[in-house]
């Protein structure tokens, strides 16, 4: 909003990027750890490290099922592999009445079979969960707050492609001791060598904000244009109403209402004339 | 003003949006589950477009206009499309 084009993308490419850079950088910081999630959660649970899987995890395992749960309906097994050492059992009961989770679950030693009761702790599901819904707050506004924040960074990201006459030169430009002009400098080059990464991340929080904001809003203007044109519906219908000649109380059947209006002719409507 | 004209360009821009997408969506007569997923790509190119363009004039009144004016040619079309029972 100041003079010019390019002094306008930088006040946007300001204002855009460090209103909700905070909530971003949390939301990239939790969402890069988030990638070994398996990994912090087994490192926070110490009870989980004993485990050694061996071949005869398998074997381990169905001993388990077959002597806690042989009436089940179904067995499930998940073998550790190079991310997890444990063993996971789960079973569904003949009585229990199927669900969207899996039913009763136990994390087994995958050599002895023993169970692990391990701490109560989300481990590195915390961060998953944190870098899309962020911590304390309802699903939607968390949803709706780092989609917005993602639309953010997306027009930050793109204003500042703008902000540069010579991006070519620039990024070659190198001025050390010239204190802010350095940092600038320095901010071209590591914001141009990572832009496409940012792009990337950027895309899937805004897939977030197409699924969840844009979403919601395109349902809101369908569920208007259909609330609208049930008024304008019920508008016509009154309109026609005092047109109608028919004795006061009197029911028209709808060929009445199609002759007077031949576009909705094939419309089931009821016309009511009013007492004066 | 300035605040105003702020709201204008990022409500109004988001309104604008809505409605540009929902034209879209209406004339390119797509399959519903290709219908959904240009919206929510060209969404963020039309949003983006239009915010860069609210925010570049220097007169705060003028974009106001605009942005009401924008609103209104396009929602308005569509207002009485639905009136007519589409």
């Amino acid at each position: 909003m100041k003079q010019g084009i390019r002094e306008s993308m930088i006040w946007l490419h300001t204002w855009s990027s460090l209103l909700l850079g905070w909530l971003l950088f949390a939301v990239f910081l939790t969402g890069t750890i988030a990638f070994f999630q398996v990994e912090v959660s087994h490192w926070m649970k110490p009870e989980q490290h004993a485990s050694a899987p061996s071949e005869k995890s398998l074997d381990v395992g169905l001993d388990y099922l077959g002597q806690i749960a042989p009436q089940a309906k179904f067995w499930q097994i998940n073998l550790p592999d190079e991310r997890s050492r444990t063993l996971g059992v789960s079973w569904e009961n003949p009585d229990e009445q199927p669900q969207r989770r899996r039913g009763p679950r136990q994390i087994i030693d995958a050599s002895t079979g023993e169970p692990i009761d391990s701490r109560e702790t989300r481990g590195g599901g915390f961060l998953y969960r944190f870098h899309f819904e962020l911590y304390h707050l309802p699903r939607g506004t968390a949803r709706w707050i780092v989609g917005i924040a993602s639309m953010m960074m997306f027009v930050g990201l793109m204003t500042g492609l703008f902000t540069r006459r010579k991006l070519f030169a620039q990024f070659f430009t190198f001025r050390p001791k010239r204190n802010a002009m350095s940092w600038i400098d320095a901010h071209v080059v590591t914001g141009l060598m990572a832009l496409p990464f940012h792009i990337m991340i950027t895309l899937s929080g805004l897939m977030l904000f197409a699924n969840t904001c844009w979403s919601s809003t395109l349902n809101l203007v369908k569920a208007a244009a259909v609330s609208m044109a049930a008024t304008v519906d019920a508008a016509n219908n009154n309109s026609r109403s005092r047109t109608c000649p028919a004795q006061p109380g009197h029911r028209i059947s709808p060929p009445c209402s199609a002759r007077r209006n031949p576009a909705g002719a094939h419309r089931h409507r009821t016309c009511v004339s009013k007492n004066p | 003003m300035k605040v105003v004209r702020i709201l204008a360009a990022v409500v109004g821009g988001y309104t604008l949006t809505a409605a540009l997408c929902h034209w879209l969506e209406k004339l390119l007569n797509l399959a519903d589950r290709d219908e959904q997923l240009l919206t929510n790509i060209v969404f963020f190119l039309i949003y983006l477009v239009l915010l860069m363009v609210l925010f570049c004039g220097n007169n705060h009144r003028k974009i106001i206009l605009t942005t009401v004016a924008a609103n209104t040619a396009v929602w308005l079309p569509w207002i009485l499309v639905a009136e007519g029972g589409v």
